[in-house]
């Protein structure tokens, strides 16, 4: 008896569990089909530009085929940093869903200094929170940009569509893509207040810089080394989104990691032979190198700690070492003197690091050593690394 | 743009604890164990508890799995922060007017200082300055909705102004409700025919006006009127009485007060235009409405397909319209590269512009007067090219302008020069001195020391680099013009255009601008009406080459007789297709003393010196080939036979009373 039901037990449980691992096993497969399905298809249009009447009426087709839409635009960004003017807004995103399926159309559109922007997707008001689960869709979290592909044209599902060319570079440039946009009306209260600098040496330093900047930009890139824009030129971009014309100097920095010994041939290469090079690979570097017109470009190598990053400075008469502590960040891009560069995104921290509270008033008079409120001293190098760690040109 | 295709998502909002799943899930593990300590002997209750184990197991870890997929899921439904505006964008407001009320209250006064007009209790208009407003303001409402749609003020106490006024009223559309009020004087020059055409309207009073009468009107264009009030001024030194005219309009329904044009793209957008505007004519009929949609021929090999045109308008709308007309007929036109600034909220350039489906794009007026022009420019420049980050030139309109059917042709030809020539400065379309009479050939091309704007190419290295820092700011109160023909920014440049303009400035309305100005130096322009006109021998334009054409011509020059009068017709003989030079005193590089006295008898710009190459000045006459070379300034002095002694013209003595500053563009 007791046999019996033991083997009743047996068989009712292992019917339960096979019935319950069936269903577990068709509820798996939903779940699975739904997150394959996100991955699925990526392709990129052509059509860079805007053409209001192209866009309307492919909105008004999908509607037509029983999708419903939403569509998503803003203000110009491209006219923003322009004394208020004000223009048609320009369309970010469509998404077009048709039962369970949508299709997300994130519009890219061109700026000054030869990459693609896209919009933030950002959500009105009154409208649907559910429409399409937001959080799941690669593009519009954040604004983004990406080097401006090159297309070519490809059969897929038998139509024809441009992808870009190196797929692989787009794809890569998607998670470190956000984008974020100088503050131009802080920037405009900014010259309200204290008045641009528009003489002749302003104007003449800032087109020296400039192209310094575009220089140094390029051969780092050739080098394949990330930078951003630091110090003064940080300030410059945060406070009045231009070159503070007195700053004198273009301030960069790079991760030490990044570091590349031919870094420094390869500006030489450029016409901007160094100028002085302090402290080494393992602690403190620093690089200067001769621009036109008397602009230097410095390059401070950031080192990373568990809770905050450095970098170093030295002070060649008497050996003496500086340390300048900022919060850890991460970079985003901005658009900066006709150009797509790197800042850090917690941009606000890295600022009040290193100039204080009071970095939006203009302070002309600043001491390296003594000014930020964040430098503190690092020791003295020994006399017998001098040679080494202190290099005059 | 990218597309992303999303499948089902239907099965993922597994968050809801009623999902089967959720529940079903937790028991088995805890139940299975306790079977296996019980399973007894033989291989069937073996393989059954192996059996059970690995379902267990798999269960086990589609249970985590699942779970993890919920949590997601989770995620999803949390408050989609990100992806908030957090302006909380307000509807913006609905205009006045609309909603059951099927009556307008309307007040209309007149009177010698002042008049204003009120509907609903919203003043629409209201004028009591001093000097100016003078004549019949005329307001045309909207039949069906009580809309002010278009506000003008014709001054018939001055000539001519009484056939504009005509015109106008023509233009509105029958049912229109029109409000008409005088302030000050509106008699002295108000003809018949604009009488006649008051007495159609249905007034009593109109027909009958006299000097110095207040008169106020309201009526619907075709008939029935729907309020009038006059009074006769007693005296030639006094005013008629303030009249006060209050009265009730019924408003019609929207049906009767639309056309029922074919429900299109380009309907839909008359449409919109049409229930907002008035007097522009038949853009609006409703029987036959003329096109908004222009298809000129695409231009073969077109140099300038992707070059974006700003056209920098300001509050004239009906300007602007002219002109988009002609811009958008020309040959090889590319609408979606054009965009059009307008300088301050002015709401109807913005119709205009919405109405041809272009881009429009509005500018907060910064400073004043020339000042506010220079720097509406100097923003619509550095949008054009941060919109088409791209573009290495920028076509530059204005709003009074028409635009030749072969601009872009011209352009297409010659913009190359741009690129390979450093010293160039622009191209324009317009020649300062191509009058109907000393133009006349449109595929000739000249280099000219002079920046003549008025249809222009700008680089964006020159724009960017060189004049977008420097730009004048606004305080100082400085043509954009007059400032980029300084020495300082034209740096020895030149800017090549045709003898033949490709732009007609038909403005007489503007700040620097007004009906004598515009009569005496811009309607006798010359302006090409030939479609695809092929340039001869464009890369003669070039530095060197140019000289080199210059020399040619010289050569085969016939000197002229210096001992006529250059002022007499006759200086000219009566020949067609000749060469003729003749040479003028200058004796330094800026001593245009006998040049702007012939310019003075040739009827031609007098006002700065325009069109110098090196001291050479070339146009026609007659239909020959004229060329004035000043001596000994210009290095084709060398040119001049020694027998001629060049022509010396005195200016005449400074008069009093002169015409004032000039319009430069």
């Amino acid at each position: 008896m007791s046999r019996i039901n033991k083997n009743v037990i047996l068989a009712l449980l292992t019917l339960t569990s096979s019935a319950f691992l069936l269903f577990q096993l068709y509820y798996y497969k939903h779940y699975l089909s739904t997150k394959n399905g996100a991955g699925v298809s990526k392709s990129k249009g052509s059509r860079i530009g805007f053409d209001s009447t192209q866009w309307e009426d492919w909105f008004r087709i999908a509607e037509n085929m029983g999708f419903q839409c939403l569509k998503i635009q803003s203000k110009d960004p491209r006219l923003d940093g322009i004394d208020s003017l004000s223009g048609t807004e320009i369309p970010l995103h469509y998404i077009c869903k048709l039962t369970t399926h949508a299709i997300h159309l994130v519009v890219f559109h061109e700026r000054s200094g030869h990459y693609l922007w896209h919009g933030h997707l950002r959500l009105k008001g009154h409208s649907d929170r559910k429409f399409v689960p937001f959080r799941k869709l690669h593009f519009g979290r954040y604004p983004g940009a990406f080097d401006r592909p090159v297309l070519h044209q490809v059969i897929i599902d038998g139509l024809e569509v441009h992808i870009p060319k190196d797929p692989m570079h787009f794809l890569e440039e998607i998670p470190h893509s956000r984008f974020i946009e100088c503050r131009y009306k802080e920037a405009r209260t900014f010259f309200q207040q204290y008045l641009d600098d528009n003489t002749v040496e302003a104007m003449a330093f800032r087109k020296s810089a400039k192209e310094l900047l575009q220089l140094a930009a390029k051969t780092l890139k050739k080098l394949g080394i990330r930078f951003w824009l630091s110090s003064g030129t940080c300030l410059g971009w945060y406070r009045q989104c231009n070159i503070i014309p007195y700053s004198k100097d273009v301030d960069l920095g790079i991760f030490i990691q990044d570091y590349k010994s031919d870094i420094i041939i390869a500006f030489q290469d450029a016409g901007l032979p160094l100028k002085h090079k302090f402290g080494k690979v393992e602690d403190s570097l620093e690089l200067s190198f001769q621009g036109k017109d008397d602009v230097k470009l410095d390059i401070f190598f950031f080192y990373e700690e568990t809770d905050h990053m450095w970098n170093g400075g030295t002070q060649a008469k008497t050996g003496k070492k500086f340390k300048y502590k900022f919060p850890k960040f991460t970079l985003c891009w901005t658009e900066f003197v006709d150009m797509k560069v790197h800042v850090p995104c917690e941009t606000i921290e890295y600022i009040e690091a290193n100039y204080g509270k009071t970095w939006k008033i203009p302070v002309k008079t600043w001491d390296w050593k003594h000014s930020p409120p964040n430098v503190q001293p690092n020791g003295v190098w020994p006399v017998s690394e001098w040679d080494e760690v202190i290099q005059l040109y | 743009m990218a597309r992303r295709f999303l499948k089902p998502w239907a099965g993922r909002d597994n968050g809801d604890p009623r999902n089967p799943a959720w529940t079903t899930g937790r028991p088995a593990p805890s139940s299975s164990p306790l079977g296996l300590g019980r399973s007894g002997a033989g291989i069937l209750p073996t393989g059954a508890v192996l059996f059970l184990l690995v379902t267990v197991i798999v269960n086990i870890k589609l249970i985590l799995d699942t779970r993890r997929a919920i949590s997601e899921a989770n995620e999803d439904s949390e408050p989609e922060q990100d992806y908030d505006d957090p302006l909380g964008r307000l509807e913006p407001p609905h205009r006045r007017g609309r909603g059951p009320q099927r009556v307008l209250d309307v007040e209309v006064y007149s009177s010698r200082s002042k008049v204003y007009v009120a509907v609903d209790g919203t003043t629409v208009l209201e004028d009591e300055a001093r000097e100016q407003g003078r004549g019949i303001h005329v307001i045309v409402l909207n039949q069906a909705t009580g809309h002010v749609m278009a506000k003008r003020v014709f001054d018939t106490y001055s000539p001519h102004e009484d056939e504009a006024m005509v015109l106008f009223l023509n233009m509105v559309a029958p049912g229109r409700v029109l409000i008409c009020t005088i302030k000050d004087e509106g008699s002295f020059h108000l003809k018949d025919t604009a009488k006649a055409l008051l007495r159609s309207l249905g007034s009593q009073a109109g027909p009958a006006l006299g000097w110095r009468d207040t008169w106020a009107f309201v009526g619907r264009k075709g008939g029935p009127v729907l309020g009038e009030k006059h009074s006769k001024s007693p005296a030639l030194s006094s005013w008629g009485d303030p009249v006060l005219l209050k009265t009730d309009v019924p408003l019609s329904s929207a049906e009767e007060a639309e056309c029922h044009w074919a429900d299109t793209e380009l309907n839909r957008r008359r449409r919109r235009f049409c229930s907002k505007v008035e007097g522009y004519g038949s853009v609006c009929s409703c029987k036959d409405p003329t096109p908004i949609e222009f298809s000129p021929d695409p231009l073969p090999d077109n140099k300038v397909l992707n070059v974006p045109v700003a056209v920098i308008a300001g509050n004239r709308p009906n300007y602007l319209y002219r002109m988009l007309r002609s811009l958008l007929s020309a040959q090889g036109v590319s609408p979606q590269m054009i965009t059009v600034f307008i300088d301050g909220y002015y709401e109807e350039p913005m119709d205009v512009v919405a109405l041809f489906g272009l881009r429009g794009i509005q500018h907060t007026p910064i400073s004043i007067k020339n000042a506010r022009v220079s720097q509406h420019y100097k923003a619509s420049l550095t949008a054009t090219f941060n919109l088409f980050p791209e573009a290495r030139f920028a076509v530059v309109l204005e709003e009074d302008l028409d635009i030749a059917v072969d601009f872009f042709s011209f352009l297409s030809q010659s913009i190359h020069l741009l690129e390979e020539d450093d010293s160039l400065y622009c191209i324009s379309a317009w020649n300062d001195q191509g009058y109907e009479h000393t133009a006349e050939d449109p595929a000739l091309l000249y280099r000219v020391e002079t920046m003549p704007g008025l249809g222009w190419v700008l680089r964006r290295s020159l724009y960017k680099e060189e004049l977008e820092p420097k730009w004048p700011t606004p305080e100082k109160l400085w043509d954009w013009d007059m400032w980029m023909r300084m020495p300082e920014q034209r740096r020895g440049r030149e800017c090549i255009i045709p003898d033949v303009s490709r732009s007609y400035h038909f403005g007489i309305v503007g700040l620097n601008m007004n009906g004598y100005f515009h009569e005496a130096y811009f309607k006798k322009h010359k302006f090409n009406t030939v479609p695809g006109v092929q340039l001869r021998n464009v890369d003669s334009l070039k530095k060197e080459a140019y000289e080199v054409e210059i020399h040619r011509l010289l050569s085969e020059a016939e000197t002229l007789d210096h001992s006529k009068n250059p002022c007499e017709d006759s200086f000219l003989p009566d020949t067609e297709g000749r060469t003729y030079v003749a040479f003028i005193q200058m004796e330094k590089e800026d001593d245009f003393t006998t040049w702007t006295q012939l310019a003075k008898c040739l009827h031609i710009w007098d006002l700065d010196v325009r069109g110098n190459h090196r001291g050479l000045w070339r146009l026609f006459r007659k239909k020959n080939h004229f060329l004035v070379v000043g001596v000994p300034a210009s290095p084709y002095s060398v040119k001049k036979p020694p027998s001629v002694t060049p022509i010396f013209l005195e200016p005449p003595p400074k008069e009093e009373g002169a015409p004032g500053a000039a319009e430069q563009t």
